[in-house]
Order: structure tokens, then sequence, then C-alpha cells
């Protein structure tokens, strides 16, 4: 009897183990603003340009928001990737929006006024192309954010830059 | 006392027994629960294909002449999912209605592909189904424009802009892709646009003589969207008829993504439809792409049957669907 009941709390022990596993296998996986780290924590705090878009993705709704890697950069922006240290970039997938979150820290804050340039030839480029399309969208892009701050460039383009720029100063 | 130790015995070995039995059984009741959780937690009602029964029963009424399909899926952990369908009688003969929509495409299929298209085909590459340098798209972009319109490319370092025939000389791609129209249909007349939809297939053969040139069908509007825009549902199937003729007339392929896209209102479907109601959600793409790709290899989308007045058979993949 006493061996019944051993395996009783021992059975029970496993069965909570394992549903409490799978349960939080389910929430990593519907989670799409994640920010993953290979080395644990310690990447995850620093990582701020992930974290600026994370927190701003928490608040304010990005329509079909895609992120973009270092690898596709070039597409987007003509910055030089041996400038970035780290970036955060997020655009609209489907085309139907102009909302964008670029977050970009540079090795040398020295080169903030040349992307925050280039991060402005990509503004003007997305202004020319939604104002005939889009004009109800215009908002967005008349009111973006594009800042610099120490060895951070940022750009918000979404339905609230007012709030995605509080967040951001908050952060950086 | 020999019996003593005896019964002892007896009763010990006993014991052990009734214990194992009674871990045995604990032990199923416990997997039983946890694949019941697993199952509860992920939603319950996922269907995979292949891996279902599926038992589709119909009933026609002579009234509307609507055929009301009831699909019943009964999943390994026996949970039911059931969702009806009304289809117009015609439409079952006339046209295919897959159950499922294939979205398995090869990337590697589309490898020597080129798009041009509008702001919706920048979501191919936009949404990561297709590289960039598969795709010479811009928002904005319609049948006139498209023959002068500087586009940037931005495959190359330094953007350089050129129109999409000289992309496409640049290319030699196996396959050209057009789907052109929707930024049109507010302002410009659907033969104008015909028109410059030839004269731009006659640019792209001369440049590029060896790509087969595929026109693909403009997507249909919800109906949100078709009330508060230009883009209107009847003006979108003129249009695709009218370029269904002209690839004809062209001997290009022509591929309808219209049809597939729609919901059974006849409007675009919410499950396909970006939230203006006129672009894609991300999920849309691999399934455009899966048509294409099943059209130009010749591997159809399930064909709809009639072998008598009350069977109905669908096939898809390895999955045979009979409506009763």
């Amino acid at each position: 009897m006493k061996t019944a009941l051993l395996s009783i709390m021992v059975l029970t022990a496993l069965t909570l183990t394992a549903c409490s596993s799978v349960n939080d296998k389910n929430t990593e996986s519907t989670s799409s603003q994640s920010v993953t780290s290979q080395t644990g924590t310690s990447e995850a705090d620093t990582d701020i340009p992930s974290n600026v878009t994370s927190a701003i993705m928490a608040e304010i709704n990005i329509p079909s928001a895609t992120q973009k890697d270092i690898d596709s950069l070039g597409l987007y922006y003509d910055i030089d990737v041996d400038m970035i240290s780290s970036m955060s970039l997020f655009i609209c997938g489907s085309g139907a929006y102009p909302d964008e979150l670029a977050v970009f820290e540079l090795k040398d804050s020295k080169n903030a006024d040349t992307v925050k340039k280039l991060v402005q030839k990509r503004l003007d480029s997305q202004i020319a192309l939604y104002r005939d399309y889009t004009p109800n969208e215009m908002y967005k892009l008349d009111g973006a954010v594009l800042k610099s701050k120490g060895n951070y460039v940022y750009l918000l383009v979404c339905e609230n830059n007012d709030r995605a720029g509080e967040i951001t100063d908050k952060l950086i | 006392m020999q019996k003593k130790l005896h019964n002892k015995k007896v009763y010990s070995s006993f014991s052990i027994a009734l214990n194992l039995v009674i871990i045995t059984a604990l032990s199923v009741i416990v997997i039983l629960l946890c694949m019941y959780l697993i199952k509860y937690i992920n939603g319950g009602n996922t269907t995979e294909s292949g891996g279902d029964d599926i038992h589709i029963v119909t009933s026609q009424s002579e009234e509307t002449e609507i055929i009301t399909a009831e699909i019943f899926v009964t999943t390994p952990f026996t949970t039911i999912t059931e969702t009806t369908i009304q289809v117009p009688e015609t439409s079952v003969t006339e046209t295919a209605i897959p159950v499922a929509l294939p979205d398995n495409y090869d990337k590697d299929f589309f490898a020597s592909s080129l798009f041009i298209g509008d702001s919706i085909a920048t979501g191919l590459s936009g949404f990561g189904y297709l590289p960039a340098e598969n795709v010479f798209a811009q928002v904005g972009l319609n049948p006139n424009s498209v023959l002068t319109h500087l586009v940037p490319d931005v495959t190359v370092p330094e953007k350089t802009e050129k129109t999409a025939v000289e992309k496409a000389n640049e290319l030699q791609p196996e396959y050209i892709f057009i789907m052109l129209g929707t930024n049109g249909l507010a302002y410009l007349d659907i033969d104008f646009m015909i028109e410059k939809m030839s004269l731009f297939i006659d640019s792209l053969r001369e440049v590029s003589p060896n790509s087969e040139i595929v026109v693909i069908s403009i997507p249909p509007v919800t109906a949100v969207h078709e009330a508060e825009n230009p883009e209107k549902i009847k003006d979108i199937e003129n249009y695709n008829n009218k370029l269904n003729i002209l690839a004809d007339n062209k001997d290009c392929h022509f591929i309808d993504i219209y049809t597939m896209l729609l919901d059974e209102t006849g409007y675009f479907s919410k499950d396909y439809a970006e939230n203006d109601g006129l672009h894609f959600k991300g999920r849309t793409y691999p399934v455009v792409l899966s048509k294409i790709q099943y059209d130009l290899s010749e591997e159809a989308l399930p064909v709809s049957e009639i072998v008598n007045d009350n069977t109905i058979i669908t096939e898809i993949g390895t999955t045979t669907l009979f409506y009763n």
C-alpha cells in the first residue's frame, strides 16, 4: 500500500511537470515578438533595438508586422552593415500600410548623422510612394519619429508615433 | 508457524501484484489525461490533411437549387469539427471547389522567375515567401505605368532604377509572372488597361523570348472595401475575363487566383484578405504560389466531379472526399 501511494504521488508530480512544460511551449510558440537569445537573459537585456520594437508592438498595432534581419537591410536602407552593432527592423509585409519600426545601434556614434540621413532617404521615398496611393495613411509618415541619440538612430512610423516615441525615449 | 509464513508470503505476492495493477492503471489514466490536455491546449480543432477522417453529407434544396454540404472531421482524439458550406449547384458542376487550399509550394520551382506587380506583389518578398531577386514590384504600379515607370532595383547596392522590361532583359527568367490591374481600376478604362497589357507582353517577349509569360488574374476585394472604394467586384471580374482572353490570344498562360480567394458571398475571403480588404494576409501568398505551381506543373487543384445526382467526388492529394 505504501508503494502504491508513493507511486501515485510520483506519477502526479510527473503529470503536472509534463503538462506545465507543454503549456510553456505553446505560450512561446504563439508569441511572435519574443526576443530570442542564445546566451541567456544578459544578452536580451542589452539588445536595446529589439527591446524597443518589442515594447512598441506590445502597445501599438503594426499591421502584418514582418521582421527583417541584417541580411535584408540593403533592400530597404542604404546603410553600410559594418556600421551597425545591432538592429531591429519591422515592416508591413503586405505592402498595404507604411508602418515601419527601425532601430539601429551603431558601433560608433560618429556615424549617427550619416545613418540618420540615409534613414531620412528611406522615409522620403516612402512618403513619395504612399502619398498618392493611400492618402489616409499619410498621417503615419508625416508624423514619423526620426531621431539619433548617442549611437542609436531610429525611425518610427505607426498609428501612434507620439506614444512610440515616448516608449523609445525610456529605453534609449 | 510455517502456515503463517506461507500465508504471509502469499499475501506479500498478492500485495505486489495489486500494486503493479494499480500503478499500470494509473499510468494509463495519466497518459490519457496528458493527451487530452495537450489536445485541449492546442485548440482542439486543428485538422491535418491526410490524418483525419472527413465525411461530407450534402442535401439539396429543390427551391433554391443550393447544395448544403456539412463537413464532419473526426480527429484521432474524437474531436469533431463541423463546417457547413452552401454551394450553388451550378458552381459545383462548373468550377473546382477545394475544401482546403494547398500552401505547400516549392520555392525552388520559382528560382528562375520574375514576378512583376504592384503593392500586392511586394508582399511576396515582404513576407519572405520569395527572395527579392524574384520580385519586381512597387506600390501603385499599373498596366499603363509599368511600361515606362522606373522602379528601384533593390537587389543591387545602388538600387538602380529601371523598367520592368529592362529587369526582364537582365534576368532572362524561365517564367515572367504579371499581376497588374488592381491599381488601374480606380481611374483607368478596362479596355485601355488590356491594351497596355498587350503592349507590355509584346515588349517582354521581345527582350526575353525564351521566358514563359504567365498572366495572373487580379484578386477580389471584400464587401467592406467595395463599399468604400472605387474597386468593384464586377469590374474586377470584367477585367479578369478580358485578361484571360488576352492571355489566350498572346499564347500566354493564364492563372485564375480570383475564384479560389472568394468566400461564399462572392467577395474576398476574410481568411485571406488584409485589413484593408484588398491586399493579402501573409498566409495568402503560399496559397497563391501553390496554385500557380500546380497549374504550371499540370497538377491541378482538386476538381469536383458529379458522378451522379447525389454523389460528388473531390480528390485532394491522396484523400478522396465523397459527397453523399
